[in-house]
């Protein structure tokens, strides 16, 4: 009786989404809100429960500090490739409405589908466990974010930790080279991917970024036999703890604008840059070749993929060739300033809404004296363009250099009227002035 | 001219690295390079010794780090209370903060012991206490605004009779109830405030400096002004802005 009437529910929700989904089209065809996500969570708190069992093929769920949503990008689209019907929150919208959005948005009255991909942020995932079995678990690693937010890393460790408790039957998909995302597989089947060597092509380019040092659970600090970015490499610890065995273990070239990744005797191109983004392709390659997807197809998939909107995006601003990277903590902005173009036009664009994180220390930990050498100002721009600016100039980046223009729309213009010729633009904009920057471009 | 030269001590900068604290380093460092005073940082880690120096800086750390580092930091107890008065500079931040003082109670009733430098005490409770700060303090003489962000769940309790750094003027402080923030006693100052803190706190950052110079070039020694105007609007968005 009860099953009948959370069915009634289910129903009556998902037929509102789909009227505000069509409401929506008209008013705001741009608008991705998780509005119907909220709303069908209210009218039916089981939603998710009954919506995931149009699911008959793999669930899977990918979480961590950075890279969510790359990774859940490239894997959706290698499944999608294969003519895999899937579910996916490809917005980004990583909460508990936003993955009900997603639902509600795909299912209909009958048909069901092959799997589905779900990124979750950190904090919500146990949330998410209580009402979808997924199968596998991805976490992709865990660095410091919006630590206002969630406390401290060790609560978020936790956090993830208690959400694996509710699930008896998933398998964890690991990355290797992170001490704390592989201490999870101590307990139940874990695979792990990760590199075992890391070469740049170009070797000018080195972060001077501080070194983390975390603990082991023994309590001593952890020793590395190689570092390949903030904590991640091949660790170990005198007490016998070490860096698992990986089922996908990988080694990386890293060109200027491209990456070359191999797998046993598979070799893969990539067209991203950088070592974050190849962490993020690996986690997507290990899970469709756990799925049985043959290396020919994933790399087929690869060269057709397009970046998520704000992830090492090229696009064209008022006619000029532009790069947009999302930044929004200090490894992920370290990594990304590694691969800035120092002859382009940068903006840097920081706000401190709660999406940013309300404290704006992150900047002061973010390796930003790679941009030491930048030949053109540099515009500062968002809510905290002056926190920006000064973080600038003590990087070692001369005050005439620093142009500060807190309205986005305003920097955007000025950066296109005094651009060089044959100069293109690099944007980094902290998430909320991402979004502010995708309604004005 | 002879060189002028100043030595700050970094403790244990792998484990205490929190929010930002490595901004407060180099706004030291540059500020002092701006005026031809060479700083030289020493980090100190867990099982160095430590020599003396002019300034020792001590950043924030989650829980468990914090533990390592009292049971470290414990073993040169006489060696800091000596520094403190021979009036050597020591800036706390957040953790770091509250292992100047005597003890940290965690919510589990676990304790970690701190250098005791200053008589006061934290305890951790439920509730983080999260946003942007605005004080006032008087130094040099003057009132003057310290800005920064507050991220703790330990509520601070300062002895009897010892100086608070700073009067909330906006954010929780202390304990939490909007009155004191920080604590300050000899030339030892202890706060919560990230941001990070001393670069967008440019008069105070060149306090302390001065602090520390007197005391190794004697009380007539000043320092040459720096142009400021970037460090100022930006301590002055947080004064004025309500964020």
């Amino acid at each position: 009786m009860r099953d009948c009437l959370n069915k009634i529910r289910f129903y009556i929700a998902l037929l509102i989404a789909k009227l505000l989904f069509a409401a929506f089209k008209i008013l705001n065809p741009q608008g991705g809100t998780s509005f119907a996500g909220l709303a069908v969570l209210k009218l039916c708190p089981d939603f998710l429960s009954i919506a995931s069992r149009y699911v008959k093929g793999t669930k899977t769920a990918i979480t961590g500090t950075n890279g969510k949503t790359t990774t859940a990008g490239i894997l959706s689209h290698i499944f999608e490739y294969t003519k895999r019907k899937i579910i996916h929150n490809d917005k980004g919208a990583n909460m508990l409405s936003g993955v009900a959005n997603a639902f509600a948005q795909e299912i209909g009255l009958t048909g069901s589908f092959d799997g589905c991909v779900i990124e979750s942020d950190e904090a919500y995932l146990t949330k998410l466990f209580d009402y979808i079995d997924f199968n596998y678990l991805i976490v992709t690693n865990l660095f410091r974010d919006q630590l206002d937010r969630y406390g401290e890393l060790d609560t978020t460790a936790l956090k993830i930790q208690n959400a694996i408790a509710k699930n008896g039957t998933l398998k964890l998909l690991l990355n290797a080279d992170d001490p704390i995302v592989a201490s999870f597989g101590s307990e139940r089947e874990t695979l792990y991917y990760g590199f075992e060597e890391v070469r740049y092509a170009n070797t000018g380019i080195r972060s001077n970024a501080p070194l983390e040092v975390f603990g082991c659970k023994c309590g001593k600090s952890l020793k590395y036999k190689d570092t390949f970015y903030a904590h991640q490499g091949h660790y170990y610890c005198d007490c016998g703890f070490e860096r698992p065995e990986c089922k996908y273990s990988a080694t990386i070239e890293i060109f200027d604008d491209y990456s070359e990744l191999k797998i046993d005797n598979s070799r893969y191109t990539l067209a991203s840059v950088g070592l974050y983004n190849a962490y993020n392709a690996l986690a997507a390659i290990a899970m469709a070749l756990e799925e049985g997807i043959s290396p020919k197809e994933i790399q087929q998939a690869l060269d057709t993929y397009e970046p998520v909107f704000g992830r090492y995006q090229k696009c064209k601003i008022k006619g000029y060739d532009a790069v947009i990277q999302l930044i929004k903590n200090p490894t992920g902005a370290s990594e990304v300033l590694k691969t800035v173009d120092l002859n382009s036009h940068i903006m840097i664009a920081i706000n401190d809404n709660y999406a940013d994180g309300r404290d704006v220390s992150w900047l002061w930990d973010s390796d930003f004296e790679q941009l030491q050498n930048v030949k053109e100002c540099i515009v500062v721009s968002g809510i905290r363009a002056l926190d920006m600016g000064l973080r600038l100039k003590y990087a070692g980046i001369n005050e005439d250099k620093i142009v500060i223009m807190e309205d986005i729309k305003d920097a955007v213009d000025y950066l296109a009227k005094n651009l060089k010729q044959n100069r293109k633009i690099t944007i980094l904009p902290s998430y909320t002035a991402l979004l502010e920057l995708m309604r004005i471009i | 001219m002879e060189n002028i030269k100043l030595s700050l001590a970094h403790l244990y900068p792998k484990l205490l690295n929190l929010y930002g604290d490595w901004g407060n380093i180099l706004a030291l460092k540059k500020r002092c390079e701006w005026r031809n005073i060479e700083l030289e940082v020493t980090e100190v880690d867990i099982g160095d010794s430590v020599k003396p120096h002019d300034i020792y800086f001590i950043g924030g750390g989650q829980d468990k780090q914090q533990q390592a580092v009292s049971e470290d930091i414990l073993k040169h107890r006489e060696f800091f209370i000596k520094e403190r008065d021979n009036d050597k500079v020591f800036l706390g931040i957040c953790g770091g903060y509250q292992l100047l003082g005597k003890y940290y109670e965690d919510q589990n009733g676990n304790t970690i012991e701190g250098l005791g430098l200053i008589d006061f005490y934290t305890k951790g409770e439920g509730k983080r206490l999260i946003g942007n700060v605005v004080s006032t303090a008087n130094f040099e003489g003057l009132e003057q605004t310290l800005a920064g962000f507050e991220n703790h769940s330990g509520v601070t309790h300062l002895g009897e009779g010892v100086r608070p750094l700073a009067k909330i003027k906006r954010g929780f402080g202390n304990d939490g109830k909007g009155r004191h923030e920080g604590v300050w006693d000899k030339n030892v100052f202890g706060t919560y405030l990230h941001g990070s803190f001393l670069p967008k706190n440019p008069k105070f950052a060149d306090y302390i400096l001065k602090l520390a110079l007197r005391n190794k070039y004697g009380e007539s020694f000043e320092l040459k002004e720096l142009n400021d105007s970037l460090e100022l609007k930006t301590h002055n968005f947080l004064v004025e802005n309500k964020r």
